[in-house]
């Protein structure tokens, strides 16, 4: 790990609050090491401005090892920036050349009101969960682990969806701002399983009419979803929803 | 004065007696009690969701934009539980035997017995949510081992098992939120405890997107907001890791108990640049196949792949050749350093190790190495931008989990009634060391087990609290939290928080971190204070505080950081014995293990704060051991 | 969360347009193929091709019965595409500054609408001009010098039309809209139908982007023949 430093300038989305006009600024990040992540690049610009006593870019993150799914911003046109399945906190500083300009935007959706900055109000995927993303077992109400096997295969793929993070990179992604891909991953999840099996069908109706209800679009199958996606959940997730959804759709016992 | 409420009887019977001896709240009044939970991790989440299936009203808590971004969803590893699927010789006994000795003969033998029992039904309800734990080909659970372990009873996920888990909790919360019985708060967080008549009967907090102080009252008041490694500033835990709320709730008459207890994680990737913000850790199975070693002569800077088998020092597995490369994780992360210490260090910084994967590879070919660790090398060559397929990865120990916490009963109540502590912020049941992959089974224990049998007999004898919104009490409270805040955003001084942060960090690190020893200690309660009295002079918050303001959310916690890591050194100074992570210089074996001294500190030690400008005092809570006998660990 | 399991909330969803919009344009694409199908008759000579449109006439009431039914498929893809795509625009009210397509999105999926609109108003002026205005006896039906100036039926209507070099191109362009349309189409649906999966997206890519091209080609063809013969070899040859 050599300590290499570049420059760089970045143009940053500033937008006081939900309903203020944003508009972007450009500032100067001096001596950056390629060995630092996106978000301490970030820092040291905050740092630079916290000094000049002006109000530094508020930027969601927790984790900083790509697995909370509070980072993201759209990094020079692409969610999450140029490493494929990479959140931006594990993004790293060797992926820009000396005197770039970096282009940071927030995600920009209906369905994700800015709040500041490059801060977007997620609470809409709570709620798609809330309609229907779950089992309904009480605790203690569970059987021995054992008393349903499950093939391996089946519990594989559940894992393959169920590793979404929920940063909503998707969405930001999507021409159509659609939720679907967030949608289909837990969808899948549970149709695999089956665990989740007896709600099967009232879920991927509920979850579906939710994600209408957050004013989040259709999918139209550009497939930039998977493209952003830092956890590579496929679309083949949506074919599955879909596919979930026509069974439910007349289905008399629902 | 502190009393545990350990049941009595044999220790295998003494949860079951005590769920049938508790009063109960019934059914139909259960809806009239309101409580507060705040976290949403493993064990916030958990409690939050079973306490509204019983019937509870409750409030639930978060500082993250959602509850599913909980720290708890980092852990990687797994969950331990004593099911034995693999017909290894584990049993509830084992699994309570190998937590009491990992922990250091430092934990209460009656709680590390209920987790041990609870355990299993962990397992069995995070299956029955849709947690795709890992499974083998006839469709059964797998199960790998973990440091400090004999046996296989460590389920997982991938290497997301803390996310899985999290993610099944955070589920059953949904639910009860969709029921609208639980009531959630988001971007919120908390600032003080409301104390009336000593009772815990709400919160202070603040709402992160607007920047107002908000008040809310309940009958009782759980807190389950994790642990408080970030006074490292450096560490594996995520940003927003603080120990604002437990240290709140001490100011306001909570015990604090061992907050010495911290764990050095071994395996973490080494430090590399002063704009670093937080270290990460790689998942203690890779010590399943990975081989730690250092060059056998000092400073040999050869590049790894040139160093021959002869001159390659396997430390872990020479000194201890049961365990190997399997010790528990203090053991490992003290050998760690004291090589590095011994100048054998690698890397640019000489301030690592190699974790060698060259020998399983050969063994099991790549496509299998790839199955089970393909995550974590991936998530390794994005930070180092070096492939663990070709070279060895470079680790070194990192500040990772606090055993200390808020002081509880078994009932997991502080001395404060009302307020309960679940998950890290506890200080129940790890003793001096945590195990791999026990973490996660405490947190989920607390809340979807423990919690809603034994808050109901709190409830059933307190009975509801009297205390509304417009109580003198919540004002003065909320005034508090505003003053302080004002405090803060006026001092308008020329240093940055993160500075001070930085600061206390090394001062911690350096003097009550992996090796502490009296005068190291001693200096660090002259600095700190020092630090303290500077941030609030000098401190720079930019912004206001009726809006989105991220500088003045670290400024608070680093401002409670600065007050509790002296804390944390008086009680280092005091504990004077090694036990566990807490390894004092002074005492140690001639194989510099920890040596512990149980005539004098076989206690659990908590503290009482008593004002801003006198000393805290200490109340000692004897441990007695009956079904375990106290022993020198050895993992040779 | 206040989900309804009604059955009209159930088929009025996003998921449920895009099914309705599926399935009407398998339809359409199936009609599309006939079409050319027969079309493609024009090739080989009057006979065969006006025997053809003489023996659909043969099923008189019938043929307004298909002739509504496709309409109302026509109508129900057109309605449920433009109410999906609006509800899509509508869903990113403020636009990026700079949006990169990295993943598979290709000009034709992009240009879905305008595509769509295209053949949608084509169709219009298709139906118009051959189906209504071109009567088959009619003035348009003579092609100078062939048939001794006498009419060649549908045929002829159509060979003369193309023999408008405007025309000619007008038609092609809109058929490669057609093409275009299906090439994004054809594997999209399978999404929707919900029996594409990863391993099989590259391949039903390029079949689907095949049939567009054989559509649009096999269509093209026609005005292509018809200007050949019209200006390098000459009517009588
Ligand atoms: C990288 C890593 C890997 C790990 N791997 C493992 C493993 O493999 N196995 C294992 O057993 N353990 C592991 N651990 C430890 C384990 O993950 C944690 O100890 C455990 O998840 C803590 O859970 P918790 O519910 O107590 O707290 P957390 O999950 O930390 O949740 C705290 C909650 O409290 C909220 N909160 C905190 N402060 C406030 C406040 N002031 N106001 C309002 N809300 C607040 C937060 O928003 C959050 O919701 C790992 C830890 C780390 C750091
Ligand atoms: C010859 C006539 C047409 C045929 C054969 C046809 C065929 C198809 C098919 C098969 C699909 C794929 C559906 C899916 O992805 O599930 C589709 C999508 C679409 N069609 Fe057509 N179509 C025709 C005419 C039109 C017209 C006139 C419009 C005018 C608006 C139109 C607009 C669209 C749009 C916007 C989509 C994409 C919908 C989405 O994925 O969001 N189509 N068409
Ligand atoms: S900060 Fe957690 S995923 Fe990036």
């Amino acid at each position: 790990m050599a300590g290499k430093t570049i420059n760089l300038k970045i143009k940053v989305w500033r937008q006081a609050g939900p309903e203020s006009k944003g508009e972007f600024e450009t500032y100067d990040a001096k001596n950056i090491s390629v060995d630092a992540s996106f978000l301490e690049m970030l820092d040291v610009v905050n740092n630079q401005l916290e000094r000049h006593d002006k109000e530094p870019v508020a930027f969601d993150h927790d984790c900083r090892e790509g697995i909370c799914g509070m980072c993201g911003a759209v990094v020079n046109g692409v969610a999450h920036g140029p490493q494929t399945a990479t959140t931006l906190c594990q993004l790293h500083m060797r992926k820009f050349k000396d005197g770039d300009t970096i282009t940071i935007e927030p995600w920009r959706a209906k369905g994700f009101p800015i709040v500041k900055d490059l801060v977007v109000d997620r609470s809409a995927f709570d709620r798609i969960i809330q309609a229907g993303g779950f089992v309904s077992v009480r605790t203690g109400q569970a059987p021995d682990a054992h008393a349903i096997p499950v093939p391996k295969k089946a519990a594989d793929e559940a894992m393959d969806a169920a590793a979404c993070i929920g940063c909503g990179a998707c969405v930001a992604a999507c021409p159509n701002a659609s939720a679907s891909l967030f949608t289909a991953a837990k969808i899948t999840q549970l149709a695999k399983l089956p665990q989740g099996h007896p709600e099967r069908k009232t879920r991927v109706i509920a979850m579906v009419q939710q994600m209408d209800k957050e004013g989040f679009g259709s999918c139209s199958k550009h497939y930039e979803c998977e493209a952003a996606c830092p956890k590579e959940i496929k679309v083949s997730n949506i074919t599955n929803m879909n596919r979930e959804y026509m069974k439910a759709m007349l289905s008399p016992d629902v | 004065m502190l009393e545990s409420h350990i049941p009595s009887g044999p220790i295998a019977d003494k949860w079951s007696k005590h769920k049938f001896e508790m009063k109960l709240v019934n059914p139909a009044n259960k809806r009239k009690y309101n409580i507060i939970v705040v976290g949403t991790g493993l064990a916030g989440a958990s409690a939050a969701a079973s306490l509204s299936e019983m019937g509870y009203r409750v409030q639930n808590f978060c500082i993250q934009d959602s509850p599913r971004r909980a720290h708890s969803i980092a852990a990687q590893g797994g969950i331990n539980a004593a099911k034995n699927y693999q017909n290894d010789g584990d049993s509830v006994h084992r699994l309570f035997y190998d937590t009491v000795k990992g922990g250091d003969y430092r934990s209460r033998e009656a709680n590390v017995h209920r987790l041990a029992e609870v355990s299993v039904n962990i397992i069995d309800q995070c299956v029955a949510q849709g947690v795709p734990f890992a499974r083998e080909y006839g469709g059964y659970l797998a199960n790998r081992s973990f440091g400090g372990a004999q046996v296989s009873r460590t389920f997982y996920a991938r290497g997301q098992t803390g996310q899985q888990l999290l993610l099944g909790a955070y589920s059953a919360l949904m639910k009860e939120v969709a029921r609208k019985n639980v009531q959630l708060f988001t971007r919120r967080e908390m600032l003080d405890l409301i104390v009336v008549d000593n009772r815990a009967v709400g919160i202070v907090c603040r709402n992160l997107v607007s920047g107002k102080i908000e008040t809310h009252t309940a009958d009782a008041v759980i807190l389950a907001t994790g642990g408080y490694g970030n006074v490292y500033y450096l560490s594996t835990n995520a940003m927003a890791c603080n120990v604002t709320a437990a240290w709140r709730a001490h100011r306001r008459g909570a015990f604090f108990a061992n907050p010495c207890y911290t764990q050095i994680h071994p395996t973490c990737i080494p430090v590399h640049g002063d704009y670093q913000s937080k270290l990460t850790l790689m998942s203690e199975s890779l010590r399943n196949d990975g081989r730690i070693w250092v060059p056998r002569s000092k400073g040999d800077k050869r590049s790894p792949e040139e160093i021959p088998e002869s001159d390659r020092l396997y430390y872990l597995e020479e000194k201890y050749p049961s365990f190997g490369n399997l010790v528990p994780r203090d053991v490992a992360s003290r050998n760690a350093k004291e090589w590095c210490d011994k100048g054998h260090g690698v890397g640019a910084t000489g301030m690592a190790v190699y974790l060698d994967f060259r020998d399983a590879i050969d063994r099991d070919g790549r496509d299998v190495i790839d199955g089970k660790y393909g995550n974590l090398f991936q998530m390794y060559e994005r930070i180092t931008d070096d492939d663990p397929f070709k070279l060895p990865m470079m680790m070194y120990p990192a500040v990772h989990y606090t055993m200390g916490g808020l002081w509880v009963d078994y009932n997991l109540m502080s001395n404060l009634p009302g307020l309960h502590v679940l998950g890290e912020a506890n200080f129940s049941d790890h003793g001096a060391n945590r195990l791999g992959a026990s973490a996660l089974m405490q947190g989920l224990a607390d809340g979807y087990f423990v919690i809603p049998c034994t808050i109901g007999d709190f409830l059933a004898k307190a009975g509801p609290s009297k205390v509304k919104e417009g109580h003198a009490a919540v004002r003065a409270a909320e005034k508090e939290a505003q003053e302080r805040i004002d405090r803060l955003v006026h001092s308008k001084g020329s240093r940055a928080v993160d500075d001070f942060h930085r600061e206390l960090g090394k001062i911690m690190w350096d003097k009550c971190g992996m090796a502490r020893n009296a005068a190291g200690l001693k200096e660090a309660l002259q600095e700190i204070p020092r630090l303290r009295q500077e941030f609030w002079e000098d401190v720079n918050v930019t912004g206001s505080p009726g809006t989105f303001n991220q500088v003045l959310e670290r400024a608070g916690r680093v401002a409670d950081f600065l007050e509790y890591g002296e804390l944390m050194c008086r009680d280092a100074l005091e504990r004077d014995e090694s036990c566990g992570g807490h390894f004092r210089e002074e005492h140690q074996t001639e194989d510099g293990e920890a040596l512990r001294n149980d005539d004098k500190f076989c206690h659990v030690a908590a503290w009482e704060f008593t004002g801003e400008t006198t000393a805290p005092v200490l109340h000692q809570e004897p441990l007695t051991y009956e079904n375990v006998k106290l022993t020198q660990r050895s993992y040779k | 969360m206040s989900a309804s399991m009604s059955l009209s909330s159930r088929l009025t969803t996003t998921v449920a347009k895009e099914l309705v919009v599926a399935v009407s344009g398998l339809a359409l694409t199936g009609f599309v193929c006939m079409h050319l199908a027969g079309n493609l008759l024009i090739l080989i000579g009057p006979e065969a091709f006006n025997a053809y449109a003489e023996k659909m006439q043969e099923f008189g009431p019938l043929l307004w019965v298909a002739r509504a039914g496709l309409l109302a498929v026509f109508l129900a893809h057109v309605g449920t595409a433009i109410s999906l795509a609006r509800a899509n625009r509508a869903a990113r009210k403020s636009r990026y500054d700079q949006h990169n397509y990295v993943g598979r999105r290709s000009p034709a999926t992009r240009l879905m609408l305008l595509t769509g609109l295209m053949v949608l108003m084509f169709a219009i002026f298709h139906v118009l001009d051959f189906s209504v205005f071109g009567h088959r006896e009619g003035p348009r039906s003579i092609v100078e010098g062939m048939n001794g100036g006498a009419s060649l039926g549908l045929w002829g209507v159509v060979y003369s039309s193309f023999g408008n070099p405007l025309r000619a191109l007008f038609y092609i362009a809109a058929v490669s809209c057609v093409g275009l349309h299906l090439s994004h189409a054809l594997s999209s649906v399978l999404v929707t139908l919900g029996v594409l999966f990863d391993k099989g997206t590259d391949r039903a890519e390029l079949i689907a982007k095949a049939i567009g091209a054989a559509v649009a080609l096999g269509f093209a063809s026609l005005p292509a023949y018809v200007l050949v013969r019209t200006y390098l070899i000459g009517v009588a040859g």
